[in-house]
């Protein structure tokens, strides 16, 4: 089970959290505004806590500061 | 003497316009084409982003039975927080010569031999459960029994929603027959990117 609480304290520091939660029964989501840092930075740090149980096909965007990451099953 | 011109007024109502004055009539019919159990956020339309478009090209050796008057499609979709909804969303068809999206597809076809494109409906899309998705055309497309066929869904909604799912699709047989490009802010456009990911299809007509 993906250790949400200290997922968004990890990832807060990089920007503000808007989601980051089961988005349905077989995908994961985080979605950020305002990031301060680099994609791959925010890959690592999601996978860290996500990958064990999404280990399925993933996908992120970093665009105009909004962070997207879809993890799939 | 002098002659009020009256137009003719014929009825048409039940009648749904088509994409050509000389098309086949409808059978009630459906062709299957997928069934396949891959899933992918991203087919069909991406409820991560406040835009997407997704294409798909059929083959005219999937496509039997010659030519058909195609009345609408149903698409398959699962896992959506039901009721989930996509507004303004855009479904347009047409012939193709190619068979496979190139590495570099564009959103609007621009690099595709494409004729008798059509916009077959806009409409607001909402999955209110897992399975097939009835997609009624307010314009009927003519297709003419040989060429390939491609279909594209510009998802205009504007917003992102949690709750998203999936389309579902065959793998195998759709090597880079697929195309999607999704985005916020704006409707997408350049180049997507292509992948295998051909939704389930029931073709109706």
């Amino acid at each position: 089970m993906v250790d949400r609480e200290n997922l968004i304290i990890d990832i807060s520091a990089h920007g503000s959290v808007v989601y980051c939660d089961e988005n349905s029964e077989v995908n994961y989501v985080v979605v950020m505004e305002g990031v301060t840092s680099n994609k791959i930075t925010l890959d690592i740090i999601v996978d860290g806590y996500v990958s064990a149980d999404y280990g399925g096909s993933s996908l992120s965007t970093l665009s105009n500061g909004v962070y997207k990451c879809d993890y799939s099953k | 003497m002098s002659f009020i011109n009256i137009p003719v007024i014929t009825s048409m109502i039940g009648q749904i316009p088509s994409s050509s004055g000389s098309c086949t009539p409808v059978t009630s019919s459906e062709l299957v084409i997928g069934g396949g159990t891959s899933t992918s956020s991203s087919v069909w339309a991406y409820g991560l982003y406040d835009y997407s478009w997704y294409s798909a090209i059929w083959l005219n050796t999937e496509l039997t039975g010659g030519t058909k008057q195609i009345t609408g499609i149903e698409v398959e979709m699962q896992g959506y927080t039901t009721p989930y909804t996509y507004n303004n969303m855009t479904v347009k068809l047409g012939h193709v010569v190619e068979s496979i999206f190139d590495t570099t597809p564009a959103v609007d076809w621009s690099d595709m031999t494409v004729s008798n494109v059509i916009t077959a409906t806009t409409f607001n899309m909402t999955i209110n459960a897992s399975g097939f998705q009835v997609i009624t055309f307010n314009t009927n497309f003519c297709y003419d029994g040989t060429s390939n066929l491609i279909i594209g869904v510009d998802n205009n909604d504007g917003t992102w929603e949690s709750g998203f799912g999936s389309g579902k699709y065959n793998f195998t047989p759709a090597i880079n027959r697929a195309a999607y490009k999704a985005q916020d802010t704006t409707f997408p456009t350049g180049n997507g990117t292509r992948n295998n990911s051909r939704i389930n299809i029931k073709f109706k007509y």
